[in-house]
């Protein structure tokens, strides 16, 4: 087990290592000056020279390469360590900011977004799925079925876009933003107002997710179901709850395992377009806006974080694969 | 008995199955439907031509001339046109502007644009968008999936990795800044490949040698035609000239500004140098040197861009030349089309009189409408009647020539006037060149070694001072002598007006100033250089000491204010000289009526450079699996060079994983924000990043295959593996790569909508439903039809790709077969 994980820490480093070449280099060669989209009238040639200086624009790619990961190992550590007085190094070209501490605010701010979207997409699929597979072919199992397909299909943020119109028009509750700007709120009615700020996008951003998971949450469960110990089950009398909750489900959830993977970068990187439509100013918002003013620190910063993330989400969810299935070994 | 069954074709069962699913057969028919719109969307919709255009088109047609419009001559709807009296009109409602022509079936938008012309317009952009990102996408995931699938176990041999790995880092160290290194990698790497071609060849493996040879022959000639462009034609010259005083001027550049540093990290080392620099003492010989270095290389600069101005004006007058020849050719062209413009001319004009005719019958009649559709058709021909007058034409022809004559006149002129100020300044520019060469070259380090050497450097510095004297002379003379050109030419052609002409003659005067001072500048330049001759022999130390001018020394923030200086000059310079480069060959183009320059540079050609970059990549390929299939079959004494590494599996698939890491939206975004909008880019980029998923389960599918009896014996049997693979895998895998390309179509148009909603995916001119939603946002109380149609022709497009899939993956699924 511990040499295994030993293995796989290697490996990740190798493959993180590699990601951030590749992604280095499609985001430092990019033609043009950074500081070009952000000219000061005010300023002189001589300090728009210096600055260049500082952030090292004319520097060799290896040095730039070299600098930045420095840079961010080091911050990394003051943010891991908790140290006060540290003087940031990495720090945005556009918001004059430190990366890292404003990653981990916009973090904050994305987490109870992307919290509940991904409860709702769980809590809802999963009893869906399982009631449309054990009941094949009835009425209710089509309507499932019609209304996944036409979501699936439904582009999110035109959704979105209706829904915001629809409840900020038609029953008149302002749901753009954390919270309403602008009215001091107070006990229970804050609480509200912080509650439908966070729901209403988060049921939005679930949608699409509900229909891919409930579909693929059925297509396991008639797949086990055509196994034949279920048959056998079946023929020796065991009740139907029996068999279809302790016998079908424990195997036909195992692949969903996997995908609890995908969930830990997605809890970190929320969504760029409910963001952006709700105005939330949380993770995928800023690494739009940073897209948009080029703002390389911000864009390096998130591409590799969100990486590394990835393989670590890749790596629990193979560790706890081989614990809930006994038949997977680790090698 | 029981009735024994038919034997029905799989193909056929497929059918059956899938024309029993009905919300397949319904997602089919609207996917035709979609198809139809799509493809006639790119005919029959576009800003519409109105009668002038129409038959302004047709003259082009006859004459030949390349006439552009953006019209489209049998459009139905026009998407384009801002039609401001119809803005914001509901679905099902009259044009106001044109309240008997047009109805918007579907409204319009905040231009007034006519929603239903945009969406089909869309159509076509969106599914060609969906389309091709994911024949991208299809394409890499089959060809990386059945490699890993079907070669997988080999392992690769030594050699090969080698001659892989180091091609790979040529590639990163050269975009990393690094040449030399990356050079040094190259060779290796291309000795490795050749020494693998060889090994091909002796085993006789022709096929693969071949195509090596003719890729890189391919690959040969295109360069040879660049270069061949690049010294053939003056427009390549002047291009090429430009690149390479980019290249020098840019390397000086960073020569300075490592000075600058260094001179940074000496004052911050020591705050009193600073101080000591300023007062002109105890200068290091190496910030001496460095600033000597500084100095010169900035005035080499200078000439640099200078010698590219004598080419650009020599090379601008020998085009306008040819363009003034060109337009007496086309003088002579137009002539052969007098007698057809005489024939519809009269055709046209017995047509209005006609026209007329029945409007006034009409009216009498009291027929309004009739008469008044009438009386536009007569107008139509009347501008038929005017665009093919004959005597127009011959006008035409006449000041066609007459001005091609004037201009050819004129320029040869001012190329023969030109000749000797040119070369007066191209000798300045050496003379300076050289001069400067030599300052450099006489290693003074201090002032003190500077002063030993007064004589000599005195003897340069004057040189330089005069042949830069000389040169400001030569090219205030030019001025003049083209101003005075241009003033004739001004005078010659009254109705030019007096302002143009007081613009020039403000501008002779100041050309006359400029020549005025820089004949002092040689005179005082001769002067001095007899003066210093003189000195030197008297022998006269003192008078030569008077006589140094003082080498400016500069503090660093000086030298800080003079770098930021040189890049905003040195920027300004590569545009204009590359801009330069690329407007000559666009007139050169335009010149040809044809695109014959365009495969010039082709690394200026994306499309070009990468199918012959990824043949190139193909082709070396083949060479090494040829060199290593020879070695494990015949020259086993190589076996070392080959030893067995990595598997080919493993290669491929830890590539996949690599790029499965990284997170989708945010490397799009990443690239994307590279890129200048647009839609073809952002289907390339999706098609890009969207291949993994069909890679893993097209290895998967190969591997299953690969191990069952029929292929088994196939290979028994002794088939080559091209075979194998073209006649038992690729059928057998088709179909879900076929359910998977169906899905990911849906896939690429929902993701291509979101990128443009989000305001990264297409130009404001191209039309794409994405577009046109994130155009309707703003009116979302308003106008709810901007964002409720093309919504729901996104969702309609997506859920028919989705079902259509299905349906598909349902047909071919083997277990229903026969049911």
């Amino acid at each position: 087990m511990l040499t295994y994980i030993v293995r796989r820490l290697f490996q990740m480093a190798l493959t993180l290592f590699i990601v951030s070449v590749i992604s280095f280099l499609i985001v430092a060669l990019a033609p043009g000056d950074p500081l070009a989209s952000q000219l000061d009238p005010k300023k002189k040639d001589a300090d728009l020279e210096r600055r260049r200086d500082e952030i090292g624009y004319d520097d060799p790619v290896v040095k730039k390469y070299l600098d930045f990961y420095g840079k961010f190992f080091q911050d990394l550590g003051a943010v891991i360590y908790a140290d006060d007085g540290y003087a940031w190094k990495l720090n945005s070209e556009t918001a004059k900011e430190p990366v890292l501490p404003t990653m981990w605010r916009k973090a904050g701010v994305t987490l109870p977004l992307v919290l509940v979207t991904t409860l709702v997409v769980w809590c809802l699929s999963f009893p869906v799925g399982i009631y449309s597979a054990l009941r094949r072919n009835t009425f209710k199992d089509r309507a499932i079925t019609v209304i996944s397909y036409t979501l699936i299909a439904f582009p999110g943020f035109w959704i979105a876009l209706l829904i915001i119109g629809f409840i900020t028009k038609t029953l008149g509750i302002p749901i753009v933003s954390p919270e309403t700007i602008g009215v001091e709120l107070e006990g229970p009615r804050e609480f509200f107002d912080r509650t439908w700020h966070v729901a209403i996008p988060a049921i939005v951003a679930s949608l699409t997710g509900v229909a891919v998971l409930t579909r693929y949450v059925k297509g396991q469960m008639l797949e086990v179901m055509d196994q034949d110990y279920i048959r056998t089950a079946k023929a020796k009398g065991l009740d139907a709850d029996t068999v279809y909750y302790k016998h079908a489900l424990r195997p036909a959830s195992l692949p969903f395992v996997t995908m609890l993977a995908g969930l830990l970068p997605s809890l970190f990187g929320g969504s760029v377009v409910f963001e952006a439509i709700y105005a939330w100013p949380g993770l995928g918002r800023w690494f739009l806006e940073a897209v948009f003013t080029r703002d390389i620190y911000i864009v390096m910063t998130n591409l590799f974080v969100g990486s590394a993330l990835t393989l670590i989400g890749i790596l629990i969810s193979d560790l706890m694969l081989s614990v809930v299935d006994p038949r997977v070994r680790l090698s | 008995m029981p009735q024994q069954r038919k034997p029905s074709s799989p193909l056929k069962d497929a059918l059956r199955i899938f024309a029993r699913n009905k919300p397949a057969l319904v997602a089919f028919f609207m996917l035709a439907l979609l198809a139809a719109s799509a493809a006639t969307g790119a005919v029959w919709t576009g800003k519409r031509a109105d009668a002038a255009e129409r038959v302004r088109m047709e003259e082009a047609k006859l004459v030949g001339d390349n006439y552009k419009t953006e019209a489209v001559e049998g459009a139905v709807l026009d998407p384009v046109s801002p039609e401001l009296k119809d803005t914001f009109l509901p679905p099902l409602s009259n044009s106001n502007a044109h309240p008997d022509e047009k109805f918007y079936w579907l409204g319009t938008d905040h231009l007034g644009r006519d929603v239903l012309a945009r969406l089909w317009a869309g159509s076509t952009i969106s599914l060609i968008i969906g389309f091709l990102a994911v024949g991208i996408s299809i394409v890499l995931g089959i060809s990386l999936g059945g490699i890993a699938g079907y070669f997988g176990r080999s392992r690769v041999g030594l050699i090969v990795l080698a001659t892989l790995l180091l091609l790979l880092v040529w590639g990163i160290l050269l975009a990393a800044g690094l040449p030399l290194p990356a050079w040094i990698c190259f060779g290796l790497g291309m000795a490795l490949l050749m020494a693998q071609l060889g090994i091909s060849a002796v085993g006789a493996r022709w096929k693969s040698v071949a195509f090596f040879v003719v890729v890189v022959a391919l690959f040969a000639s295109f360069s040879l035609y660049n270069h061949h462009v690049e010294t053939a034609t003056p427009e390549g010259q002047v291009y090429a000239e430009a690149a390479r005083t980019h290249r020098k001027s840019y390397d000086e550049l960073l020569a300075i500004r490592d000075y600058g540093r260094e001179v940074k990290g000496w004052e911050e080392s020591a705050p009193d140098n600073l101080k000591n620099l300023n007062a002109g003492k105890d200068m290091p010989e190496w910030l001496y040197a460095g600033q000597l270095r500084v100095e010169i290389g900035t005035r080499q600069l200078d000439l640099q861009v200078a010698r590219l101005d004598g080419a650009k004006y020599d090379a601008g007058n020998q085009q306008n030349l040819r363009l003034a020849r060109d337009q007496q050719d086309r003088a002579e062209h137009l002539e052969g089309f007098i007698d057809a413009y005489a024939d519809r001319n009269k055709e046209a004009a017995e047509n209005e009189q006609e026209a007329m005719a029945e409007r006034d019958r009409l009216f009498k009649e009291d027929r309004r409408d009739e008469g008044r559709a009438m009386a536009e058709r007569a107008s139509e021909f009347a501008i038929r009647k005017n665009t093919f007058d004959p005597e127009a034409l011959k006008a035409r022809i006449a000041k066609t020539r007459a001005i091609g004559q004037a201009n050819e006149a004129y320029y040869r002129k001012v190329i023969d006037a030109a000749a000797d100020p040119l070369q007066t300044r191209a000798e300045a520019i050496e003379n300076a060149d050289k001069a400067l060469q030599k300052i450099l070259e006489s290693g003074a380090t201090n002032d003190e070694s500077l002063r030993a050497r007064q004589f000599e450097v005195e003897d340069i510095l004057r040189t330089w001072a005069q042949a830069s004297a000389e040169f400001d002379l030569a090219d205030a003379n030019l001025r003049i002598q083209a101003l005075n050109a241009s003033i004739e030419d001004r005078k010659a052609d009254a109705a030019e007006g007096d302002a143009g002409l007081a613009e020039l003659n403000k501008q002779l005067a100041a050309a006359k100033g400029a020549k005025t001072k820089a004949e002092k500048a040689v005179a005082d330049a001769k002067e001095s250089l007899e003066g210093l001759k003189k000195a030197k022999e008297e022998s006269d130390a003192d008078v030569a000491g008077k006589l140094l001018a003082p080498w400016s020394v500069q503090g660093s923030s000086g030298l800080v204010d003079r770098r930021g200086k040189l890049r905003k000059a040195y920027v300004i310079r590569y545009e204009t000289a590359m801009r330069y480069g690329l407007t000559a060959l666009h007139v050169a183009e335009e010149l040809n009526g044809s695109y014959r320059y365009s495969f010039y540079r082709f690394s200026s050609h994306f499309l070009t450079t990468t199918m012959l970059y990824l043949l190139l990549v193909v082709a070396a390929l083949t060479i090494m699996a040829a060199s290593q299939a020879v070695v494990t079959d015949k020259l086993k004494g190589l076996r070392l060079a080959y030893l067995p590494t990595i598997s080919v599996d493993d290669l491929v698939m830890r590539f996949t994983e690599i790029m499965l890491t990284v997170p989708v939206i945010f490397l799009i975004l990443a690239i994307l924000a590279i890129f200048e909008k647009d839609v073809y880019i952002t289907m390339g980029v999706i098609g890009l990043t969207s291949w993994m998923g069909t890679t893993r389960f097209v290895r998967a599918e190969i591997l299953s295959l690969r191990e069952q009896d029929f292929v088994q014996s196939a290979q028994a049997l002794g088939l080559s593996d091209f075979r194998i693979i073209w006649r038992h895998l690729v059928p057998n895998a088709i179909s879900p790569v076929l359910v998977s390309a169906t899905l990911g179509v849906a896939g690429a148009v929902l993701a291509e909508s979101t990128l443009s909603f989000l305001g990264i995916g297409a130009k404001a001119d191209q039309t794409t439903w994405g577009l046109i939603l994130s155009e309707g946002r703003e009116y979302i109380f308003d106008a709810p039809w901007l964002t409720w149609i093309p919504g729901i022709a996104i969702l309609i497009t997506v859920l028919s790709f989705n079902l259509l899939g299905e349906g598909l993956r349902e047909a071919f699924n083997p277990k229903l077969r026969g049911r």
